[in-house]
């Protein structure tokens, strides 16, 4: 396990905590505090499309067949390995190899970027086709007539995870930018770790859309 | 522990507003949390005055259009829930006592917890655009189809409402980190405060309740916007389902009220009986035992609404469980009297006050928890005198009996006592002439959010807004106490009561660290002979 | 309290191993759903998504070695989101449609 010479632990606890440690495990009480919320709000989501589903199976179904199983399959992938390279980059700053670190974080943003744009190329060929959210729904081909409400879930389900996408790209952003100016070390890399820990929830969610989404 | 020069304390620390807006101190953010909440209270009591100035007569009065009065009765109960009731006791007290309380030198996460505060005060901001655009005539529970449809400044609420989650969420999230992971020397979870076990309890139903709503009004908005069609009819939406997640957030929400406010009964009885609390651990216990129960009972809102009777029956009787655990805390706080070396100043008369009035609150609720009663109930002044008792008669007198008890310590100087117990005549007598009618009226059929009313309803109507003049008058001569006591009270010792938990060992006001040494705690909070 | 399971290093071997194990899974989700199993599709395919989950929070998120408080967030809110659907599942199950006997 390489080393980066003179690793300086130039981090401050903050004045209420006992020291670095005491502060690492209250700041990532409070990441997974915040992660219960998210996974409630999304879940809030799901709950609400998969009681619709049951009430309105043939709808759901017939929705269903305008998304491409393997564009899905294939952002499941995209997310998986970038939940990978997520990790591997908190490993990194872990055991003070803050060049790996930055090449890994990078990694974790070009693997969200690609899910971006495949979603953009699926969302413009559904536009095309006049499948868009809510009153501004113009396909006229579907054999239900309340088609649109699949669609209104469709959009607000992948459109909710993809903002969370962005957001955390955002994050790593920032996250690496730190990096880069060394300040992250085996002692601390309390944000390296904690924007982990919400793009994997991203992962996860993503994880449950595939399947409900294109599959079922 | 003598009392500390009060040269150097909190206020004094840093100067300037700009040292104030971009405080870190969870001191400072509390008062800022007071200033905002008491101002959001004179607007929303002001709307009630307009509602009660209204309901003064049949027939047109100050509100003039069935329109004006939809919007003063949204805006009321709006503007009261998210930005007085919510808050009040946790971000305002919570965030000032909690440290102090547990022996901490802040909370976990001082920097959100400042920008929870920015979270309220924009989103109340946001509410208010709504003014522009004809306000909002939905009530404050934004029911589908209706709120989907309407063409004014919901939007604009809704959006404020959700904005106003977060600073919710982000208290939650503090207070739940602090607890576990700031107690200072000897604090073990049961040898905290009663305070602190209501502001967990809370906590736990800011972080998991909170989320639901947020996605809620998120797809209000949706609707409104660009017509997802969710709860929308037309598009073979579910109404009924909009309920389902409105309430599954707003009956916890209630809880997220009364839990803080139940933390500061016990700590004024126990003061003011100079006796150990009564069953401490039956306390603390029915403290979470509320908050996870009350998940379980939101059809209640729903009886009418056109949900199955299968689920009704079943929300019927979860909705009768939680009275339990409230039952309770009430026994003991009773049983901490009994006995008791009782002193009579406000804060205490305050807490005695709440006993009475929500016990009838709580008591009124589990006769709407029965199906049959609810079903001639619904939607009638009955259910408005039994939320007005808890929420009022509890909540607001929880939080009167909060600030007096804690206003040496937070300011450094006493009250006018005199000042202080008018008040509190004005505000029980007010409330019970105001509320108690309109139990009758409920029964005897007089439906709520309506502008106008038959003839054999006027007499109790008139009665309630005197009453609703009185309950103002007090809260006017509270003021009055409040300003006169912050510019000219006497200075105040470390700890005029006698309190026995940690707040009242370190100097009034406190000093920015809180304690001149990290305190060591050897016993429980209540340990008096 | 032993600081040193919180900053304890996981080998990168390890999470090779369940990121290979994550793509295994997701192909056998598409390979099940190519087969018609009735109403038994929507739980094969949310079970095998439960396990790739599991895996994301147990090693990715490091719960297996994590503060029990963590586990109690994750735990809570999956419950009070099942609680959400169940007893707004059985509203819409058991709902009669009322004629009008007038």
């Amino acid at each position: 396990m390489s080393t980066d010479s003179k690793v300086v632990n130039t981090h401050k606890h903050a004045h209420h905590f006992k020291d670095g440690q005491h502060e690492f495990q209250s700041s990532m009480l409070g990441v997974w505090l915040f992660l219960a919320t998210e996974i409630l709000m999304f879940g809030g989501l799901i709950v609400a499309y998969i009681i619709y589903n049951s009430m309105y199976p043939e709808v759901f179904a017939e929705g269903a067949k305008f998304l491409d199983w393997r564009l899905g399959a294939t952002n499941t992938i995209v997310l998986l390995l970038s939940s990978w390279t997520m990790v591997m980059g908190v490993r990194s700053a872990q055991t003070n190899n803050n060049k790996l670190c930055v090449k890994y974080l990078l990694a974790t943003i070009v693997f969200g970027a690609i899910f971006m744009g495949i979603k953009y190329y699926e969302y413009t060929h559904k536009f095309h086709l006049g499948l868009y959210p809510g009153e501004l729904f113009s396909f006229t081909g579907g054999e239900a007539s309340n088609l649109a409400l699949y669609f209104s879930f469709y959009f607000c389900l992948t459109g909710m995870h993809g903002l969370h996408v962005i957001i955390g790209i955002l994050l790593i952003i920032w996250v690496l930018l730190r990096a880069k100016k060394n300040e992250f070390n085996s002692e601390y890399y309390t944000p390296v770790e904690g924007v982990g820990l919400f793009w994997h929830l991203v992962d996860v969610i993503w994880i449950y859309l595939f399947p409900m989404l294109y599959l079922i | 522990m003598s009392s500390a020069s009060t040269e150097h304390n909190y206020i004094n620390h840093e100067k300037g507003l700009w040292s104030w807006l971009t405080t870190l101190d969870h001191k400072r953010i509390g008062i800022l949390y007071m200033i905002t909440v008491m101002t959001f209270f004179a607007v929303g009591g002001i709307f009630a005055l307009l509602v009660r100035a209204e309901l003064f007569s049949v027939g047109p009065g100050i509100l003039g259009t069935a329109s004006n009065f939809n919007q003063a009765m949204t805006l009321h109960g709006a503007l009261m829930i998210f930005m007085v009731v919510i808050p009040g006791i946790p971000a305002f007290m919570g965030n000032f006592i909690l440290p102090l309380h547990i022996g901490a030198k802040d909370v976990a996460f001082p920097r959100l917890n400042l920008l929870s505060w920015y979270c309220l005060v924009v989103g109340a901001c946001v509410s208010l655009v709504s003014l522009i655009y004809n306000g909002v005539d939905t009530g404050w529970t934004f029911y589908t189809p209706y709120s989907i449809h309407t063409d004014n400044g919901t939007t604009w609420v809704v959006l404020g409402a959700f904005i106003m989650g977060f600073s919710s969420i982000l208290t939650g999230v503090n207070f739940i980190a602090t607890t576990h992971k700031l107690r200072c020397k000897g604090m073990s979870f049961f040898r905290m405060p009663l305070f602190v076990w209501g502001l967990y309890s809370t906590a736990v139903l800011q972080v998991l309740a909170t989320p639901v709503l947020a996605i809620t009004l998120l797809l209000l908005i949706m609707e409104r916007i660009v017509g997802v069609g969710i709860f929308d009819p037309k598009l073979g939406g579910d109404p009924i389902l909009f309920q389902h997640f409105f309430w599954f957030y707003s009956h916890p929400a209630v809880y997220i009220m009364i839990l803080p406010a139940m933390g500061i009964i016990s700590e004024v009885i126990t003061t003011f009986s100079r006796k150990t609390i009564f069953g401490y651990k039956a306390i603390a216990f029915s403290s979470i035992g509320i908050a996870v129960v009350s998940f379980f009972v939101w059809g209640h809102h729903l009886f009418v609404s056109g949900q199955s009777e299968v689920a009704a029956v079943i929300f019927s009787f979860l909705t009768m469980l939680v009275g339990v655990p409230t039952a309770i805390k009430t026994f003991n706080w009773v049983a901490t009297l009994y006995k008791g070396s009782i002193q009579f100043q406000s804060p205490m008369l305050f807490a005695l006050g709440f006993l009475f009035l929500f016990t009838i609150g709580g008591v009124t609720g589990i006769m709407l928890a029965t199906i049959a009663v609810d079903v001639h109930f619904h939607d009638t002044y009955f259910v408005v005198a039994h939320f007005h008792y808890v929420m009022v008669g509890g909540v607001l007198m929880a939080l009167m009996a909060g600030i007096f008890y804690w206003f040496p310590k937070m300011f450094g100087k006493m009250y006018n006592e005199t000042g202080a117990a008018i008040s509190f005549v004005l505000i029980f007598c007010g409330f019970n002439v105001t509320f108690f009618p309109q139990f009758i009226l409920g029964a005897m059929g007089m439906p709520r959010r309506y502008f106008d009313y038959l003839e054999v309803y006027e007499p109790l109507n008139r009665v309630s807004t005197i009453g609703s003049g009185i309950i103002a008058a007090g809260f006017v001569v509270a003021l009055i106490v409040i300003i006169k006591g912050l510019r000219s009270g006497e200075k105040a010792p470390a700890n005029p009561w006698g309190g026995k938990t940690l707040e009242w060992e370190t100097a009034s006001p406190p000093i920015h660290e809180n304690f001149v040494t990290e305190p060591e705690v050897t016993a429980g909070p209540y340990e008096y002979r | 309290m032993s600081e040193s399971h919180e900053h304890q290093v996981i080998p990168a071997k390890t999470y090779f191993n369940v990121l290979l194990t994550l793509l295994v899974l997701t192909i056998l989700t598409v390979v099940a759903a190519q087969f018609d199993f009735g109403a038994a599709n929507t739980i094969i395919a949310l079970f095998i998504a439960t396990i790739k989950a599991a895996f994301v929070f147990a090693v990715f998120m490091n719960l297996r070695n994590d503060s029990k408080l963590h586990w109690m967030c994750l735990g809570s809110a999956v419950f009070f989101l099942l609680l959400l659907y169940g007893l707004a599942a059985i509203d819409i199950i058991t709902r009669v449609e009322h004629v009008n006997t007038l």
